[in-house]
Order: structure tokens, then C-alpha cells, then sequence
């Protein structure tokens, strides 16, 4: 597939993807050119042994969850000065109170209410979690789809995709109710 | 399952994913149950909530700067080749480790020149003077524990045993150390009424030069500090490349010491700073079970040992009068059994001070063709051979070759005995049983190249052959076109024996 072609069909895709695992337009932005990219550099070895969009789902996912890991290292090593300073006791309350790694969610990304609040509770799962629901209520991604694009079994992906949602059910609790409500 | 409800099936039931029997289980409970058609609604209404998302366009400028992007990044320098090796995350962190280890490691190798008794002695306060009968123990001790040593290095071959003179230098050395120890003791005798705090102050004064009964000068040592300093420049002075670790207790795994309850993120660094420092010691423990002796020199940097310094700072004998152009041996020569590291002749500066300089010594046709018409007087070089007389060809039976693992110096090397043949094997790191070579009909040579951290480079020698009285090597540097690696090319060799002065030349 020529390159012009692959990300005609898939940057947006891509982009879309990245954003709701972000949730914010910077970011998600650099993180779909991350991931574009090493599609691009992999397009020539591409066997077609899934779908080219399951493919590049699976590029995002993996490029995302390199970042997450690496944030989640540079987090602790940032965090490591402050705990100098401090006495022992003090760990457990700083440990609480340390930044949550995910980026803030982006004001200006969401201008309709129920959006912004439907990605805020999204923000909340984990990030496999959030992977598997962004792909199946988004992408509209088969079971078979997520779990190759995410390289998890099946099996995982169901449940995965079960618990998420109720925790999404919890946290829209009140939303949805007055959603239907109205 | 629940027996009452479905709530674990609804998901999928909302995807339509479960298989038919169970799908219709399902249907048929919620139409008579409330709870389970509430909690589906629910879920239906977050599933609508999220796939209503809007999709967003791609902003202005994606592709553009997409491609702007991946130009950036194709032509930027990894930082792994910045460095001039494979920098990963992973590497640099053996690499620190292995650092700390040997660093460690390092500061706990006591000389075998040094038994555990006198110096530990003299520093321990009442136990400071040695009788006579203590003395004579501590020497024989000494004595014993060198020839054990010997013994050790020369069945593991790196000790050749043809370093007679080292051999010999070295049992002097512990009788004069042993004299010097006795001399000092009875310095230390006349002084025993001085106070201590003095005599503390006079141990830390450095090791003084006495008068010996011999009416020679000796070195009075008093402390261990002094008597270690001296036998360290005592064996850099006479090159002695064999040191042995004392064996130490250590822990018995990296989680010794380590309490196995939760900890603060304070402790836990503690606690991972006890784990590499058990780590290191495992690990040398580990190398002293494998190897209980280690030769000095195998670390970061390669040493050219054994007659370097003489022939490094003395003339270099030229082969040929056209000597400007080629690649000279040392002195020694063949017959003299020793490796003889080639150098540049006098005047050829660059041989050792760029990265590599044999293209610019010798790059050019008619720089062959001088060497071949090399018409040279001495008398221990044959007639001239007639011109355009056919070259006799060597053939080499045997040959290995790599990037990596040389000596990082330029250099050819003529090995002519098996004791030379093990040391070399032992520089070049060749960690495979050693090739037979027999001496009486055989000799190696190996080529070197200099060490080159930005590009993956061979040696290999061309061909040999027998040329005016020559033995010319013929070999060639090529660039792997695999890309940037570093690299400390060799090539070794073995051919028939030989009588002739070698002599190397680069070939383009």
C-alpha cells in the first residue's frame, strides 16, 4: 500500500483514536505522528494478516502504552527529590497526594457538556481498560478486532470491556440518569 | 454465575456477542427480571454516551507537519551512535552496574605479593613488632604463596613460562621485600619506647630510606599502607600481570539483609542500593569460583605489555632502504621467539597518533612497487632477488578474524612459540579452545587494526609470500557496509614456518 494512501485512510483514525486516549489535542496529536510514523517506516513489512486498520490501531496502542509506562517512570524518578526532603513519616500522606499521570483534559477539546463529562469518566480507567472501550463504542471494533489490535485474548478483552463499563456506569451514574431524564 | 441474574452476560449481550443458547437465556431473564433490564439500559445508554463522541477532524497542517517530522527524525543521529557504541537503556545500566562491580571488585583484590600476616601485623597496635622467628614465618609464607600462584598462572597458561627473567626478578623481589620488612622491624625495635601517638604520626610519614646492614639503601617500610605502595610499583616496574583476589564471605543472595515487609519509597531505595551492592559481590564471587586469578589488563584497555616500553621509546629497526614506506619489525625478530609488535619507523609520527594512519604510510602502487625493488645491503638480509622473480606464496591452513576483541592498536605480529601464542590469544580475547599451532613447522601472524568507534571495520590479511627476502604480509582494511559499529579489528593466521623478517603492507 502506498504510503499517500495508508494515511489518507487511517490518519484520521489514528488521530481519533490518540485523542480519545489522551484526551487532549496536543498530545494526541504528537502521539498520532509517533505512531503514523512507525506505521510508515513498518508499511513495507506490513503482511496483511489483519485488517490495515486493526494494524494501525494496534501501532497507536502500542506506541500510547510505551509512553504511558515511560511517563509512569519519569513520574516516580521526578517524585524522588521531594521525598528526599522528608521525613519517613510524611511518605505515605506525599505518596497519596503525588500528580496523577495522565495529562489534564483538555477545556477547549470538548465544547458540548456531555461530552466533556462522558471523556473526563473515560480519563478515569485504566489504560487498557480505556483502549479496549475507545475501540468497541468509538471505533466500533469487533471483539476479534480489539483483542488483535491490543494483542490480548479474547477472553480478556469481554472482560475487560464488562468491567469497564460498569465503572463507567458509576461514574455517569448521575449523568445518564438525568440524560434520560430529559 | 449468579443464579439469579445475568450481570456478568449483559456486556456482551449488549454487543451481541454471546453464542445463541446463552443470548436466549438471557432474553429470557430480563423480560422477567427489573433489575438486570435496568442495569442493561444503563449500560446501553453509557455505550451510547461514549460512541457519541464527536469524531474530530484532523487539525490544519497534520500531514505537513507529519512529514517534517519524519524527515527530522531520519536525519537526526540516535543518540546511540552520538556516543560512538549501542547506548540502550538496558546497556547503560549493565554497563554502570558492571562499573560499580568492578570498581568494587577492584578495591578488594589484595596483591598476592602481600600475605594476610606482616603488613596486617604491623598496624594492629601491640602486635606492631615482629619477632625474628615471626619474620622468618611471614617469608616463608610469602614464598609458599607465590610459588602456588606460579603454579596456578602457568596451568592456566597465562603465565608463560618463559618469562625467566620476570620469574627471576620477582623472587627477588619477595627476598628483598621479606629484607626490608626485617630491617624495618628492627627500626621499629629501637623505637618501641617512642609514644604511640609519634609513632602513629611516623607510620603515616611515608616509607622512609635506610642504611642496611649491607651498607646499601632500603626502603623501611612501617605500615601497610607503605608496604602495599611499594610492591604496586614493584610489579608496574617489572610488569607482573597476574593479581589475585582474596576470597571474601559475601551475601548469600541479593535479598540478603533486605526485610521482606512493605516499605516507604526511603527504604525501598535504601534496600535496592543493598541489592546492588550485593549484586557486586555475588558477582565477584562468582568470578573468583570461575577464575581465581584475573590478569591485569583485561578491563577497558588493552595493553600492549612484555617489551613494549624499551621498543617503544628505542630506534626501530628498518627492513629496506625504501623503510619510509613500510611497516617495520621490532626488535627482536622472529628467531627471538617474543610477539614483536610492529611500528612505524622513525619519522612516522602518525602511526600513533591517528585513528588510522597504515593508508596514509603506505596507500599507493608505486609504494609497492618500492618495496619490492628494496636493493638493501645488510648482511643479514639475502641478495637482492631478481627483479619480477615470481613471489613463493604461502598458504594458511588455519585463520579466524573479527571486528571485535583486538588490541585497538595498529600493529602485525609474528608468533613463533606457544607461550606467545597463548598470551595473544588471551589479548585478543578469543575465548574458544585454542587452535594447535606447532611450533617447529608452523608460525601465526596477526594483523591489528586501531580501534574505530564510528564504523565496523575488518582486517584480513591479503596473501603471504615470500618476496626479496621478505616475508611480506599483504592485508587489507575494509568497512563493513553493516553500518556504525565500533570496532577493534584482528586477523590471525597460521602458516608454515618461516625465517624471513616480516614485513606488512596494506593493500587498497
Amino acid at each position: 500500500m502506498p504510503e499517500d494512501e495508508f494515511l489518507e485512510q487511517h490518519a484520521q483514525l489514528v488521530y481519533n483514536l490518540s485523542l480519545r486516549l489522551v484526551g487532549n489535542a496536543v498530545d494526541a496529536e504528537d502521539l498520532a505522528q509517533d505512531a503514523l510514523i512507525r506505521a510508515l517506516k513498518a508499511l513495507p513489512t506490513f503482511r496483511g494478516d489483519c485488517a490495515p486498520r486493526t494494524w494501525a490501531y494496534r501501532i497507536t496502542v502500542n506506541t500510547w502504552k510505551n509512553r504511558v509506562r515511560s511517563q509512569m517512570r519519569r513520574g516516580f524518578w521526578k517524585s524522588l527529590p521531594l521525598n528526599l526532603f522528608s521525613g519517613g513519616d510524611e511518605e505515605e500522606g506525599r505518596e497519596a497526594n503525588l500528580p496523577d499521570n495522565e495529562p489534564a483534559l483538555d477545556a477547549g477539546l470538548e465544547t458540548n457538556e456531555t461530552a466533556r463529562t462522558v471523556q473526563k469518566a473515560l480519563m478515569t480507567l485504566d489504560a487498557e481498560s480505556r483502549a479496549v472501550v475507545v475501540l468497541r463504542e468509538i471505533e466500533g471494533c469487533s471483539y476479534q478486532e480489539i483483542a488483535q489490535s491490543l494483542g490480548l485474548p479474547e477472553g480478556t478483552v469481554k472482560s475487560r470491556l464488562s468491567r469497564a463499563r460498569a465503572q463507567l456506569k458509576e461514574k455517569l451514574k448521575g449523568f445518564v440518569e438525568s440524560d434520560k431524564a430529559t | 454465575m449468579s443464579a439469579k441474574h445475568y450481570k456478568d452476560q449483559l456486556s456482551e449481550y449488549l454487543d451481541g456477542e454471546l453464542p445463541a443458547a446463552e443470548a436466549a437465556r438471557v432474553k429470557n431473564h430480563l423480560s422477567k427480571c427489573a433489575e438486570c433490564k435496568e442495569d442493561l439500559g444503563e449500560l446501553k445508554r453509557v455505550a451510547k454516551a461514549v460512541s457519541s463522541l464527536p469524531k474530530k477532524e484532523l487539525p490544519p497542517g497534520f500531514i505537513a507537519r507529519l512529514y517534517a517530522r519524519r524527515r527530522r527524525e531520519e536525519t537526526a543521529v540516535p543518540a546511540s551512535q552520538r556516543w560512538g557504541f549501542p547506548v540502550s537503556g538496558k546497556m547503560a545500566a549493565l554497563a554502570l552496574t558492571s562499573l560499580l562491580a568492578c570498581f568494587i571488585f577492584f578495591r578488594q583484590i589484595s596483591y598476592r605479593m602481600l600475605p594476610d600476616m606482616p603488613g596486617a601485623a604491623m598496624v594492629a597496635g601491640e602486635a606492631d613488632i615482629m619477632s625474628e622467628d615471626e619474620i622468618a614465618d611471614a617469608r616463608m609464607k610469602m614464598v609458599a604463596q607465590n610459588r602456588r600462584a606460579d603454579k596456578t598462572a602457568a596451568r592456566r597458561g597465562t603465565w608463560s613460562g618463559t618469562e625467566k627473567k620476570e620469574q627471576k626478578a620477582r623472587s627477588s623481589l619477595v627476598a628483598s621485600t621479606a629484607r626490608m620488612l626485617e630491617a624495618g622491624a628492627k627500626g621499629r625495635k629501637m623505637k618501641a619506647e617512642a609514644p604511640a601517638k609519634k609513632r602513629r604520626s611516623a607510620l603515616r610519614a611515608g616509607a622512609p630510606v635506610v642504611v642496611g646492614k649491607d651498607g646499601k639503601l632500603h626502603r623501611k617500610i612501617t605500615s601497610n599502607e607503605d608496604l602495599r605502595d611499594f610492591l604496586g610499583a614493584e610489579r608496574d616496574r617489572m610488569g607482573i600481570r597476574e593479581i589475585i583476589p582474596r576470597r571474601g564471605t559475601g551475601p548469600k543472595n541479593a535479598w540478603d539483609g533486605i526485610r521482606n515487609e512493605p516499605m516507604g519509597r526511603r527504604q525501598a531505595k535504601i534496600a535496592m542500593r543493598q541489592m546492588t551492592r550485593n549484586l557486586a559481590q555475588i558477582n565477584e564471587r562468582a568470578r573468583w569460583n570461575k577464575a581465581p586469578s584475573v590478569p591485569i589488563g583485561t578491563g577497558a584497555t588493552p595493553r600492549i605489555l612484555g617489551k613494549s616500553k624499551r621498543a617503544r621509546s628505542g630506534p626501530i629497526a628498518v627492513s629496506g632502504a625504501a623503510g619510509d614506506a613500510d611497516l617495520s619489525l621490532a626488535s627482536g625478530g622472529s628467531s627471538a621467539g617474543s610477539i614483536a609488535y610492529m611500528r612505524a619507523p622513525a619519522g612516522v609520527r602518525a602511526l600513533s597518533e591517528t585513528r588510522d594512519p597504515a593508508p596514509k604510510i603506505l596507500p599507493t602502487k608505486q609504494d609497492l612497487a618500492r618495496m619490492r625493488r628494496v636493493p638493501s645491503s645488510p648482511v643479514d638480509r639475502p641478495a637482492k632477488a631478481e627483479e619480477g622473480a615470481p613471489a613463493k606464496p604461502f598458504a594458511w591452513r588455519l585463520d579466524f578474524d573479527s571486528a571485535q576483541g583486538g588490541m585497538g592498536a595498529v600493529g602485525g605480529a609474528l608468533i613463533t612459540n606457544s607461550a606467545d601464542w597463548s598470551d595473544l590469544l588471551s589479548r585478543v580475547r578469543f575465548a574458544d579452545s585454542l587452535p594447535a599451532v606447532d611450533f617447529s613447522k608452523e608460525l601465526a601472524i596477526g594483523v591489528f587494526a586501531s580501534r574505530d568507534v564510528n564504523r565496523s571495520r575488518r582486517i584480513r590479511v591479503v596473501s603471504v609470500s615470500e618476496e626479496n627476502g621478505l616475508l611480506v604480509v599483504r592485508y587489507r582494511i575494509t568497512i563493513d557496509a553493516k553500518g556504525p559499529t565500533p570496532s577493534a579489528p584482528y586477523h590471525i593466521i597460521i602458516i608454515p614456518t618461516s625465517k624471513l623478517r616480516p614485513s606488512f603492507i596494506q593493500v587498497p
